[in-house]
């Protein structure tokens, strides 16, 4: 219910970032990256060629070995990442379970950024007003809509009843600059210490506030990372979906929250330390994952990134294959962008350690393990209908199924999830990862290649 | 036939037609992005915004008291902090050890030596060596 207030109107200025991807010289970066790496590839081949006799090996023995050397290394690589991950998960949650709980209710500042978020705006701001927390404002952030986004939002601006209290609702109208600037337009209005960025189709849990700002009390934590999971569940792509963001998302973050360099906060839910943003220069427009950039950016000047479980954000997951592999496109790109982007820290280990660890490992995330899955299933493929192998490319299957199965078993039960996902865990690898994959490997070359990208909106349900 | 055969020809078809379909579905979408009219977006460094906030709420604020939550006690490594309107109140580990060992320091000595002066606390009997407890 909203408390009848008179709304005051002021003009403000927003300093921005920089502009996206500079024009100059484009052309010339993309032909000498291809001339360098065809120049690599003629170099290997030619070594090949040349110490090739030398050696007890005909071309298809060593054909035959490198591709049983390669299964062998993915193999290993794969075991090594599954329980890796899976024990610093278990490390991270064991520790959870037995932290200490207390009161501690700094203001903090809810930012939405909206661009035709008309359909579901209203619903944001209800789940809003149920948080469990009494010391909080919600700024929406209208991004030049050109649907009734503004209307709507005009509609929910005032003091409305919260759980405990008044909640003050404000709106920032400008004109469409991105989700990066709109989040930043956001962090200068508010006063708050602490600021919590969102998407403005996502619902937030009435734990959320309560449970992700305790963290904040060790002054080393910068921000903390909220657990997203998918809300619109009961179709065959969105269920696979939730059952990636439970096993492949949200265990690789708690894992991660074990050594406290959680890589990327995700944009549907993120708390941050004020200190924390103005010290890594705020949202910038230059990559395509201003989430994944900005946590590069707060882990690079030193602060520690945890990951609250509790912290529920529910977000829209892309209904159709193609909304789902434009969400991929953008992701793939902008993590391999912000990569580059810190690539001094990537090859020099002595500036940040922890740094140089997170980067390489979403290196081989974004880039080499989707190549060595792609690879895998092509040997197989290959093997089956030439050599008439078939039963390799089952046994392949059932290893990952069971796998995943198990993982699956886990991570539901962790979190508490439906168990009926777990079934989605025969396919997963073998289909949805297989796709996901494909999609990583060709944006990787588009990324490579300088293909020019621009940015979309996904088609909302509301 | 064999179970294996049949699972592993289905298998292989189950495959070959996901990456025809993750390449088709690609080359699809980035055909159909190319027909959609895209967001341009503005490249500014100074842009100026409206903003539209409620007056400061005239009447009395409603602040209800959340419930307390529950105190477990074990591993914590760091300072809790509370914060009661402005000021914080920093609880630091050694003020709560010092807190605890005056809990603890018993009014009367609980362990007693017995010497040839007779019964002894243990503390005064320091000098004596090391006492060995059986």
């Amino acid at each position: 219910m909203n408390i009848k207030s008179k709304i005051r109107r002021s003009v403000i200025e927003l300093t921005q970032s920089a502009g996206i991807h500079s024009t100059a010289n484009k052309k010339n970066r993309i032909i000498r990256r291809i001339f360098i790496s065809g120049i690599f590839s003629l170099m290997l081949l030619f070594i090949i060629i040349y110490t090739l006799p030398m050696t007890v090996l005909t071309v298809s023995s060593l054909l035959e070995y490198a591709i049983i050397v390669t299964l062998v290394i993915f193999l290993l690589i794969l075991l090594i990442r599954y329980f890796g991950i899976l024990i610093f998960a278990y490390l991270y949650l064991n520790e959870y379970t037995f932290k200490y709980h207390y009161n501690y209710k700094p203001f903090i500042s809810i930012i939405i950024p909206a661009f035709n978020e008309a359909k579901i705006l209203e619903k944001t701001i209800e789940s809003l007003l149920k948080l469990n927390y009494s010391n909080y404002e919600i700024i929406i952030v209208n991004d030049g809509s050109t649907d009734e986004t503004k209307e709507v939002a005009e509609e929910l601006i005032g003091f409305r009843n919260g759980i405990y209290s008044q909640i003050k609702v404000s709106l920032i109208n400008k004109s469409n600059s991105g989700k990066a600037n709109s989040l930043n337009a956001g962090i200068q209005v508010s006063r708050a210490e602490f600021i919590l960025c969102m998407d403005g189709d996502s619902q937030l849990s009435p734990d959320s506030l309560r449970m992700a700002v305790r963290h904040f009390t060790n002054p080393e934590i910068g921000a903390v990372a909220g657990n997203v999971k998918v809300q619109n569940r009961g179709s065959f792509l969105t269920d696979l979906q939730a059952l990636e963001y439970i096993e492949g998302l949200n265990m690789a973050r708690s894992a991660q929250s074990y050594m406290k360099l959680v890589n990327i906060i995700p944009g549907p839910i993120g708390l941050f330390r004020r200190e924390a943003i103005e010290s890594a220069g705020y949202y910038t427009n230059d990559t395509f994952a201003e989430d994944a950039d900005l946590t590069l950016r707060i882990l690079s000047k030193g602060w520690k990134i945890l990951y609250e479980p509790k912290a529920i954000s529910f977000t829209e997951a892309p209904t159709g294959l193609r909304q789902l592999l434009k969400q991929r496109y953008r992701w793939t790109r902008g993590i391999l962008q912000s990569i580059r982007k810190h690539k001094n820290l990537l090859v020099n280990p002595t500036i940040n350690f922890g740094n140089t660890f997170v980067l390489w490992t979403m290196f081989f995330e974004a880039l080499i393990w989707p190549s060595m899955n792609i690879a895998a299933n092509a040997f197989f493929i290959f093997a089956a209908m030439y050599f008439g192998f078939t039963s390799l490319l089952f046994y392949w299957w059932a290893g990952l199924a069971l796998l995943d199965i198990m993982t699956a078993i886990y991570c539901v039960a962790a979190e508490k999830e439906e168990f009926r996902l777990v079934a989605y865990g025969v396919i997963y690898r073998m289909v949805f990862i297989l796709i996901i994959d494909i999609c990583k490997a060709m944006s990787t070359a588009e990324e490579f290649l300088g293909i020019k990208m621009r940015w979309g909106k996904l088609e909302r349900v509301g | 036939m064999e179970l294996i055969p049949i699972l592993s020809t289905i298998i292989l078809v189950a495959t070959i037609s996901t990456f025809i379909l993750a390449v088709g579905a690609y080359i699809l979408y980035k055909v159909q992005e190319k027909k959609e009219d895209q967001y341009a977006r503005k490249e500014v460094e100074q842009e100026q915004a409206e903003l539209l906030e409620p007056a400061d709420y005239g009447g009395k604020k409603l602040i209800l008291e959340e419930p307390k939550q529950k105190q477990v006690f074990v591993q914590h490594h760091y300072h809790p902090v509370e914060t009661v309107g402005k000021e914080t109140k920093i609880y630091r580990t050694s003020q709560r050890k010092e807190r605890r060992k005056i809990k603890r320091q018993p009014t009367e000595p609980k362990f007693l030596k017995f010497t040839s002066e007779g019964y002894v606390e243990t503390r005064k009997d320091q000098d004596a060596g090391v006492i060995i407890w059986q």
